[in-house]
């Protein structure tokens, strides 16, 4: 425990800092989408979206190295192709048009095809491991600064539209005969999913992305019987699943999101067992 | 029974189709104030087709809706609309209070104070005042039932509709949903739609036999054998099987006595 707070406060290995103020910060959208999800049961569609990252991913590190620009970075790639996904998902569900399974198996295979094509046309050697197991270790300054910004955005809108988002989570259809324009609310909430997965990419990556979006709000659903309830708690249990997870790979000295997801599953099947039925 | 008052809704010439597949033709009713008037008929038959088509959410193919005076859409805010129980998720993480107050759901901004006290009157018309704080899937079928009508209430509505109130509920909550339905009358319209052809029989004024095309039958002792004899045998009913059958059974005899 020592070995871990001295590391914490040594100048010289910012990185554990970084670390931890990542997991900490995360935590809020983490829990507060992340619940939205679980309610909503859009697993799959955060599936979807975050391996839809990679083809943004993949084109932007292509673009990077082939041409040299250097604004266009990975996350920035991440970001607009996780977001065209998102209104792509959106528009199936509004129209009811298409099964919704077959557009987001699509969306998922073809994100991930196109990612894993451009970074292997991409000059030079580019290890995909990172983005889709993702290293908390990895940050700096600047990704906290996008983190905190993204964290903002995603608490103004869910903070603001709280009711609006709730009462179209529970019945859309009576939401809507109400006034309310709910396609609004359904783009608004896949869209916040988007920036959600985003922020989850740089530290569990983007195969862990499910696991870590669900797992903190369903064994908060366990316990709780409101959603207000289900995110405060799905944040503070966040927020120690980070931290804990942290110190355990310190102290065990292995990957730190692997050890992060199975401690939240853990967790997950001991609150199984002892979970209250309302 | 004759309470008729103004016209609340009136349908002229409706015809609506799912692409190409025609589902309700030539429909013509007017519903009046304070009457309560079920819609009845087979499944596929267009009940809940017409029913959302009167809520807005179906545009018609030709013909027009008039609810109070103006189109289904404009009319929202006088609409109290119950749906289905069986397409709530039970396990969503919602309290009683929290499922009416969202009757008063707006487009922006928080709830007021006005909409809290809104919906615990609501609540306290369908006596579940006590169970404010109680999850929503903790409830029975017929308390969830109520809980969805305070909902509704809370919207000023003036026209109570129903899709399908007595599925999944047991004998007695039918009673007191009735009993709870009969006093709403005092003050509002109330249209439902249902296969339970025993309840309706007990409630409404006029029931309204939909198979594509409406037929107006009036709710009287005889229903459910002119029922019978209108779609060859009983096809309506489809739960609580045998007590219904029993009912109607029990009713339509009394019928042929008279």
């Amino acid at each position: 425990m020592n070995g871990f707070l001295n590391a914490l406060l040594n100048p010289e290995m910012p990185f554990i800092r970084f670390a931890l103020i990542a997991g900490l910060l995360s935590s809020i959208p983490f829990g507060v989408i992340g619940s939205f999800v679980v309610v909503k049961r859009m697993t799959y569609i955060a599936g979807a979206l975050s391996h839809a990252a990679l083809g943004g991913i993949g084109i932007a590190l292509y673009i990077g190295e082939k041409y040299h620009v250097e604004f266009f970075t990975p996350m920035m790639g991440a970001f607009l192709f996780s977001m065209l996904a998102g209104l792509v998902i959106s528009m199936a569900v509004i129209s009811g048009k298409e099964r919704i399974d077959t557009v987001i198996g699509v969306i998922w295979a073809a994100g991930m095809s196109v990612g894993l094509l451009f970074i292997s046309i991409t000059p030079g050697y580019v290890d995909p491991m990172s983005y889709l197991f993702g290293n908390i270790l990895l940050l700096n300054g600047s990704d906290l600064a996008l983190i905190s910004i993204l964290n903002g955005i995603i608490l103004f809108f869910s903070f603001f539209f709280y009711n609006q988002l709730l009462a179209t989570a529970f019945d859309e259809e009576f939401t809507r005969i109400r006034g309310v324009n709910t396609v609004v609310y359904q783009i608004m909430l896949i869209m916040l999913i988007s920036m959600t997965v985003i922020l989850m990419i740089s530290i569990v990556g983007i195969v862990m992305i499910i696991a870590f979006l669900t797992i903190p709000p369903a064994i908060s659903g366990f316990f709780t019987k409101r959603l207000r309830s289900m995110i405060a708690f799905s944040i503070l249990l966040c927020a120690f699943i980070m931290s804990a997870g942290l110190f355990l790979s310190y102290l065990l000295k292995l990957p730190a999101s692997s050890v992060t997801i199975l401690l939240a599953s853990l967790i997950y099947v001991i609150c199984f067992m002892f979970k209250r039925d309302y | 029974m004759n309470k008729k008052t103004g016209k609340i809704i009136s349908i002229k010439n409706l015809c609506f189709a799912y692409s190409h597949y025609p589902v309700l033709s030539d429909v013509n009713i007017d519903i009046y104030e304070k009457e309560i008037v079920s819609i009845v008929g087979p499944n596929g038959g267009g009940k809940t087709t017409l029913l959302r088509l009167i809520l807005g959410l179906l545009k018609p193919k030709s013909g027009t809706i008039l609810v109070d005076g103006r189109p289904p859409a404009a009319a929202s805010q006088i609409i109290g609309y119950v749906p289905q129980r069986a397409r709530h998720d039970n396990s969503f993480p919602i309290t009683v209070f929290e499922t009416v107050l969202s009757g008063r759901v707006r487009s922006f901004g928080f709830y007021t104070k006005t909409d809290r006290l809104k919906a615990a009157k609501s609540l306290d018309e369908v006596s579940l005042s006590d169970f404010f704080k109680e999850p929503f899937s903790s409830l029975s079928g017929g308390q969830m039932q109520r809980v969805l009508i305070a909902r509704a209430l809370t919207t000023d509505a003036r026209i109570l509709m129903l899709d399908e109130p007595t599925s999944n509920i047991d004998p007695s909550a039918g009673d007191t949903l009735n009993s709870l339905l009969k006093k709403l009358n005092e003050t509002m319209t109330i249209l439902l739609v249902t296969h339970d052809t025993a309840f309706v029989a007990n409630i409404t004024d006029r029931a309204l036999c939909i198979n594509k095309t409406l037929v107006e039958h009036p709710a009287d002792d005889n229903f459910c054998g002119m029922l019978a004899s209108v779609y060859d045998g009983n096809p309506l009913v489809v739960r609580h099987e045998k007590l219904i059958e029993q009912s109607c059974r029990d009713k339509c005899n009394h019928g042929d006595d008279k």
